[in-house]
């Protein structure tokens, strides 16, 4: 691919320069026209949104739809739960998840959207508070809302009025201002923001290598081969994995003894306290490798349906133990991100 | 609830064609009003605007506005230029046009249009326009046209209503809005000038500039005269007005088309619109044809729009 530079731009580029810094102009400009507009309507929303014991249920269509699917996005993420409605659903049946302790968003350049202006009876009967977002809050759903918002701003940057452009924007930045008040307000901690991303943390635990997370030297549950399980039960206690690694004299890694391997011990033999473990050993356990990642450890343990995983080196050598609940960030080994 | 005199939404400049046979008066204005009412959100008045020479024209003389208050529905906000040679005559003339509407007890809606720097430069303009405002008690709309400003060679040092000033004007509760007819640069800090007056409109008076990044406030358009329902269907959608899509795809055929038509037939009238709008009016028989002087450059985009629109 040949990367434009000034000798080979192509005929054309200043004109789409141009434009694209006039449609961004454009939408910063309807933003920072709201900075002024931000007043008591607004506070009292959010102040309504944060006592509110129910849920915030956002409900647009078109492109108010989108910016709100959006909206109800970041507000879930940040501590605030909430709904999307969407006014042809609601129509159908969806106008039931409205509670009389909900609060409903409704979003709306013009104001007079006709779906959404067929629900505010409902929503008015069920005793539900009404915020609305709009650029004309002469409008229909601006004056028959409980309180209403001005969205509006002072030019938009797409011709013919094709699609809302920067009266969008403005309405998602708006949005946004709602939710971090919200969690300003909410005094909402990394904790929380955690708890609302498993997704997120999670992604991240899968990349981690393994190196990062394994136990190490005297972490590591191992006996020896000629080991009596009596003592293989002490070193399987005192770990606490539920297992313990069985090295040869010479050979490393050659087996493992499981909680599992006990049981199956048990019924086998009488005195099972006195045998070595290589008689209830499994052999050849499965490894991984130190570079891997916690990705490939789950792949692993989930395929052969198993909870520990040997680590070896380049050269097979035994360098740590894995379990499940270490990939999870639940057991001895913790995350920080 | 009484009507704003400055709406949202699309103002149409009247053509206004001068009767030859009988200075002061113009043709086809019953026909013509009845064309655009459905339409449009406003009527503008302008005669310094379909004049051949914006230097040798008249004002609204008092029969046009009488005329033109008995013509138009009750409620069709109207807007007027006042426009003189001098502040004196400008404040002569709105005087005059408002003993025209007390004699009619007309109470409007209505707003006095005026292009401040046709006769006076930007120091001191905020003081000449609350003399003026004193004058009435109707609205006043600042018109800024640095084309027109250049075009009659005006010794002033600026073409333009300087941001800082427009931002002071604002202040006069009266100054309606401003029609803005320059660059979006101008028009985006006029824009942040005035958002200390939420009620203060910037209206765009280039049709192209409003049909490429169209201005909340609205449009005064000439062509609307040709196109009014195509005008009003690109306007409401541009100041997103108009929600209510049943059939979304329908809807973006409508608009593409509608503003396909719009921009052939300014591509066809852009060079003369004063000229030629009148012209094709009257082959369409909403006013009679008047005998000015068409160059062949403009028979040609009479004819153009004729095959394009044959009848209105």
């Amino acid at each position: 691919m040949v990367r434009p530079n000034k000798k080979n731009i192509r005929r054309g580029a200043a004109k789409i320069i141009r434009e694209a810094k006039d449609v961004l102009r454009i939408e910063a400009e309807g933003i920072f026209g709201l900075i002024d507009r931000i007043d008591s309507e607004f506070a009292e929303a959010v102040n309504w949104i944060y006592e509110s014991r129910g849920r915030v249920i956002v409900t647009g269509i078109g492109k108010s739809g989108i910016v709100g699917r959006k909206i109800v996005a970041t507000l879930n993420s940040t501590g605030t739960k909430s709904l999307f409605l969407h006014p042809a659903e609601a129509m159908h049946g969806d106008l039931g998840m409205v509670s009389s302790d909900d609060i409903v968003l409704v979003l709306s350049s013009s104001g007079e959207t006709e779906e959404l202006t067929a629900i505010l009876p409902t929503l008015k009967d069920l005793r539900t508070r009404i915020i609305c977002l709009t650029g004309n809050t002469e409008s229909t759903l601006g004056r028959n809302s409980d309180l209403t918002v001005y969205a509006g701003v002072e030019r938009e940057a797409c011709p013919l009025g094709l699609a809302p452009t920067a009266s969008t924007t403005a309405m998602l930045a708006l949005g946004d201002a709602i939710c971090v008040t919200l969690l300003n307000k909410h005094e909402f901690q990394l904790e929380d923001f955690r708890r609302c991303h498993p997704g997120g943390v999670l992604g991240e635990r899968l990349r981690v290598p393994i190196e990062a997370i394994m136990r190490t030297g005297s972490s590591i549950p191992k006996v020896q081969e000629n080991t009596l399980v009596a003592e293989a039960i002490k070193e399987m206690d005192a770990k606490a994995l539920g297992a313990t690694l069985v090295l040869g004299d010479t050979t490393g890694l050659v087996g493992i003894v499981t909680d599992g391997d006990l049981r199956r011990g048990l019924r086998k033999y009488e005195r099972l306290l006195e045998k070595p473990v290589t008689a209830i050993m499994g052999k050849n356990p499965k490894t991984i490798q130190v570079k891997d990642s916690v990705a490939d450890a789950l792949e692993i343990m989930e395929e052969y349906q198993i909870t520990v995983l040997a680590v070896t080196g380049p050269k097979d050598e035994l360098l740590g133990i894995i379990h499940l609940h270490d990939l999870l960030g639940k057991g001895y080994i913790k995350f920080t991100l | 609830m009484v009507q704003s005199a400055t709406p949202r939404g699309l103002i149409c400049s009247l053509a206004l064609v001068p009767n030859p046979e009988n200075h002061g008066l113009y043709l086809g204005l019953e026909s013509l009003v009845a064309h655009l009412q459905p339409a449009v959100a406003g009527l503008l008045l302008d005669p310094m605007f379909w004049c051949p020479d914006a230097n040798n024209c008249g004002p609204v003389s008092s029969s046009l506005l009488e005329e033109i208050i008995t013509l138009v529905p009750s409620g069709l906000p109207l807007w007027v230029r006042i426009t003189g040679t001098s502040a004196e005559q400008t404040i002569h003339i709105c005087r005059q046009l408002e003993t025209v509407c007390r004699h009619l007890n007309y109470r409007g809606p209505l707003a006095w249009v005026d292009t401040p720097l046709f006769y006076h430069s930007n120091r001191g303009l905020p003081e000449h326009y609350r003399n003026l405002l004193a004058e009435t008690e109707f609205n006043l709309i600042a018109d800024n046209d640095p084309l027109l400003i250049q075009k009659i060679g005006n010794k002033t040092k600026r073409n333009n209503i300087r941001t800082a000033v427009l931002k002071k004007l604002a202040q006069e509760p009266r100054l309606a809005g401003v029609v803005h007819r320059g660059d979006l640069g101008r028009s985006l800090n006029y824009q942040r000038a005035v958002r200390g007056q939420p009620n203060f409109l910037v209206y765009d008076g280039g049709e192209r500039s409003f049909l490429e990044r169209p201005s909340a406030s609205g449009v005064v358009s000439v062509g609307a005269n040709l196109l009014p329902q195509e005008w009003r269907t690109i306007t409401l959608s541009s100041l997103n007005l108009d929600d209510s899509h049943p059939d979304q795809a329908g809807r973006f055929r409508h608009l593409w088309e509608s503003g396909q038509r719009i921009r052939t037939l300014q591509k066809y009238y852009g060079h003369a619109p004063a000229r030629i709008i009148p012209a094709v009016l009257a082959a369409w028989k909403l006013v009679q044809k008047n005998g000015q002087t068409l160059t062949p450059e403009d028979q040609k985009a009479i004819e153009r729009i004729l095959e394009h629109v044959p009848e209105p």
